[in-house]
């Protein structure tokens, strides 16, 4: 195969995503089927603000508790037609899998306050998921995907350049029609072309799997606390006020302290002359080594250690 | 050596049809915004009518799933989005061409240069035969360019001009996989002036274990042995997901707080201050 051949078939496994797996268990789609529990929203707000974050390649991204399970991974997705669960994941939440993959998932509790039941869902080993998973592309574990069943409950508020999104349950059930309800040549057409589009991006992600190396993880610090505010936005880095037993105040600054330097051990100092340069050197802090912190006083400039509180924010 | 040449073709080849968007990303039309018809089809998908460079129009399925716009050949081919390649339906996960759509219309909304994969997708060959001709799928490179309201029940969509201006997606994905270690510094927006702990077999929440006098958290009643549930609807269940909702309320504005005060589940408004 040729470089450019490879080339282009990866690219259409990152990109060609979630659509593929649509008729690929359809026939276990069927949003209320006679007999099954009803889905319904336990909690009784008007609208649910949804926290949402970013994937690396464009992802919405919501958490969500399974059976009181998680936070799970999950991403939203118009274009899949019911939730789907990784295996692992239903197998944590206590999820059975049966004969077919579709699940009724007792509770469904997605971040920001949205507490549903009986959410009709499906087990399912998505390629893309996988594929996306063996090369680390997130750098979180994607558990599943929430799809049509779930989303087509509510007036969905998608801005990007919001912190979260807008959910306005509507009070509309969708009927889903279920590939076994289709004349049987339809049905076997849509079956084998489903399983078929499923195992080419199978191919594609172990593909890509063999040429790519999976990515890093993604560590996390946090900035701990000082108990410092500053004057002003501007020059030069005055301190207004020190909150009282605050790392700051422990080590000795005071209100009217001018920062002029900012020394971490074993890095190089900076030097200060406003406030944002301050605030900048200040976030650098990962963990609770002391600080130098250089001040103009009265005129005379004076150091102090600060060691700051890495639980404190 | 080979390997690594192969993973950077792999990386432009992803990233060509995103730079080309984030390069006019800028040419956002004015505020206005268009309700249009959204079909729900019966395959739990959604469908909307769409024009490309004044011809059409087409149908597309919305994807928010998907991080690219698809388009078909036959399509691309009508609409002038490619040239000198031959029809064709078959279809195949294999990309006939990476372009950039000269305009994309939904209503009366209209954007220009919208990353483009020319396609014969198989899940869309697969649902036309059922659900009539579909030509394609409108991915992130055009929905997130909008603030979009989505009402299945009443089937509309409602597009009006976005002010999302996307991360750099060229760095963060060449530091996903290309990076050494990821480091993520999460840094509080704002002051609280609360310290939390997370004890071990604690499932939920952060514990709070100080309070200091005078500040925000003071002033709206947190006290020590609160434990911290969610932070403007962000569950705080480790001390990272407590600083990443932390890194995201600016001082001055009212935040609501879920705290469970012994076995009493509490809502609170903290309005954090500027300081670190």
């Amino acid at each position: 195969m040729t470089t450019s051949l490879k080339r282009l078939m990866t690219v259409a496994l990152c990109a060609s995503l979630w659509c593929t797996a649509a008729y690929a268990t359809q026939k276990h789609a069927s949003a209320q089927s006679p007999g099954q529990p009803v889905q319904t929203i336990v909690s009784t707000q008007k609208r649910y603000r949804i926290p949402f974050e970013l994937s690396p390649i464009d992802h919405i991204l919501l958490r969500a508790r399974v059976n009181g399970h998680g936070p799970f991974l999950f991403i939203l997705d118009t274009g899949a037609p019911t939730v789907f669960l990784s295996p692992a994941a239903a197998k944590r939440c206590g999820v059975i899998k049966g004969t077919t993959s579709r699940v009724v998932l007792n509770s469904f509790h997605l971040e920001g306050g949205l507490r549903m039941r009986n959410v009709t869902g499906a087990v399912q080993e998505l390629a893309q998921l996988q594929g996306m998973n063996n090369i680390n592309l997130t750098g979180e574990h994607l558990d599943g995907v929430i799809g049509f069943t779930l989303l087509a409950q509510f007036r969905l508020h998608i801005d990007l350049s919001r912190s979260h999104l807008i959910f306005t349950p509507t009070g509309w059930m969708p009927h889903i029609q279920t590939l076994d309800s289709l004349p049987a040549a339809q049905r076997n057409t849509l079956q084998a072309g489903a399983d078929k589009s499923q195992q080419q991006m199978r191919d594609l992600a172990k593909m890509a799997g063999s040429f790519l190396s999976p990515a890093q993880n993604v560590t996390t610090t946090r900035r701990p606390f000082y108990g410092i505010q500053f004057s002003n936005s501007g020059q030069p880095a005055s301190i207004a006020s020190v909150i009282h037993a605050a790392p700051a105040w422990s080590a000795g600054l005071q209100p009217g302290d001018q920062i002029v330097r900012v020394w971490f051990p074993g890095k190089p100092p900076i030097n200060i002359t406003s406030t944002m340069a301050a605030i900048a050197a200040l976030n650098r802090a990962t963990n609770s080594a002391g600080v130098v912190v250089v001040v103009l006083r009265d005129g005379l400039r004076k150091k102090f250690t600060v060691v700051p509180n890495l639980g404190g924010f | 050596m080979r390997r690594g040449f192969l993973t950077a073709m792999f990386i432009a080849a992803v990233l060509y049809p995103i730079s080309v968007q984030h390069a006019t990303a800028q040419s956002l039309p004015v505020a206005h915004s268009s309700r249009v018809p959204l079909e729900v089809l019966e395959s739990g998908h959604i469908a909307l009518s769409a024009t490309l460079n004044g011809k059409g129009p087409f149908r597309f399925i919305l994807d928010t799933g998907s991080p690219i716009t698809f388009v078909d050949v036959d399509t691309a081919l009508a609409a002038g989005l490619i040239k000198g390649i031959k029809p064709t339906t078959t279809p195949s996960l294999l990309p006939v061409s990476m372009t950039s759509a000269g305009t994309i219309k939904v209503g009366s909304e209209e954007v220009s240069n919208v990353a483009v994969m020319v396609l014969n997708h198989p899940v869309i060959s697969l649902l036309s035969q059922i659900e009539g001709p579909l030509h394609g799928i409108l991915g992130f490179s055009f929905w997130a360019r909008f603030n979009l309201i989505l009402d299945y029940a009443d089937g509309t969509i409602t597009l009006s001009p976005g002010h999302f201006h996307p991360p750099d997606v060229v760095s963060r994905l060449m530091s996903r996989l290309f990076g050494s270690t990821t480091v993520k510094h999460l840094v509080p927006a704002a002051q609280w002036g609360a310290s939390v702990t997370k004890p071990v077999g604690q499932k939920r929440g952060v514990t709070v274990t100080s309070v200091y006098a005078g500040t925000p958290a003071a002033e709206a009643g947190l006290q020590p042995g609160d434990v911290l549930l969610s932070v403007d609807g962000r569950w705080t269940d480790t001390l990272d997901d407590c600083w990443n909702a932390l890194s995201m309320e600016k001082p001055g504005k009212p935040v609501e707080v879920t705290i469970l005060r012994g076995a009493k589940r509490m809502h609170i408004m903290v309005t954090p201050a500027p300081g670190i």
